[in-house]
């Protein structure tokens, strides 16, 4: 029986990822549990359940954009611009998230973490009807 | 060309590009009010500045990069912007630097709460060691915060 924590969990990566996997395609064995584990963690409890009254879930997606292009984590950046466009943040405020991060991590991360964008908002012009 | 007055409509973006002006006084000076905001007193003043880099000179030609021409480009508001940079400096364990950017995110107005929240979302992403560090710097600055509420840099 799954718990409300993980069914928002999934109705929150089901509104931010067209696949409703997102970044939760952990590379483990089929039937192990810690996919869901970390789905009720992440997109249940500290997205959504800590943040009642406090940080929406667009502010955290796009805090989220900072933290992952100060690690340099391309892939899951890519992943993750695509759920904030879903979740209604503007190309715009995606953008000056990760130029904001130019003198704190670096033109180089920021550069490559700009790439991405473009290539996700890119696919998305390309996706629609 | 002097300013750019076509994005003077969003609130807090630069009018000057150092593309097309170099850097200025005036671009320095429109900086100040920015820096003050999110920092309090700016500790140095002209060209010669007195800042704790020793490279003289530098901290005048940064500070208008950095607030004069990233942050004043707009689309994000300084609240946003503040905790978003908090975020990329607490996973980048920038603990020294995550510290200013606490009081930052504080001077601009976002509450302890969200504060809080932010720090507590970065362990998904940077590890709970880096989000502990900055946690504990979180509870450091509000005590001191508290203690002298005229701080705008605990």
């Amino acid at each position: 029986m799954a718990s409300e924590l993980y069914r928002k969990g999934i109705e929150l990566m089901r509104q931010m990822y067209a696949d409703g996997v997102g970044d939760m395609d952990v590379a483990l064995p089929p039937g192990d549990t810690w996919s869901k584990e970390l789905t009720a963690w992440c997109y249940g409890h500290l997205m959504q359940e800590r943040s009642v009254g406090v940080l929406d879930v667009k502010a955290k997606a796009l805090c989220a954009i900072a933290m992952l292009t100060s690690l340099g984590k391309q892939e899951m950046l890519g992943i993750w611009i695509g759920g904030a466009l879903r979740l209604g943040c503007t190309v715009d405020e995606i953008r000056e998230t990760i130029i904001s991060m130019t003198s704190y991590t670096g033109y180089p991360a920021v550069r490559d973490a700009l790439a991405t964008a473009a290539l996700v908002v890119s696919n998305r012009a390309n996706d629609a009807p | 060309m002097e300013k750019d007055n076509q994005r003077d409509s969003y609130p807090g973006v630069t009018s000057y590009q150092i593309a097309e002006i170099g850097l200025t006084e005036d671009h320095f000076d429109e900086t100040r009010p920015y820096y003050e905001t999110l920092f309090g007193q700016m500790p140095m003043y002209g060209k010669e500045g007195i800042g704790k880099s020793g490279i003289k000179g530098f901290e005048f030609t940064s500070n208008i990069w950095v607030f004069g021409v990233i942050h004043k480009r707009g689309y994000l508001d300084m609240k946003l912007r503040a905790l978003a940079i908090l975020a990329g400096l607490t996973v980048g364990q920038r603990l020294d630097v995550a510290r200013i950017w606490i009081n930052a995110c504080l001077n601009v107005g976002c509450t302890e709460e969200e504060v809080k929240e932010l720090i507590i979302f970065t362990s998904l992403f940077g590890g709970h060691p880096a989000m502990r560090d900055v946690a504990l710097a979180f509870d450091e600055v509000v005590a001191k915060r508290k203690a002298d509420p005229s701080l705008k840099m605990a």
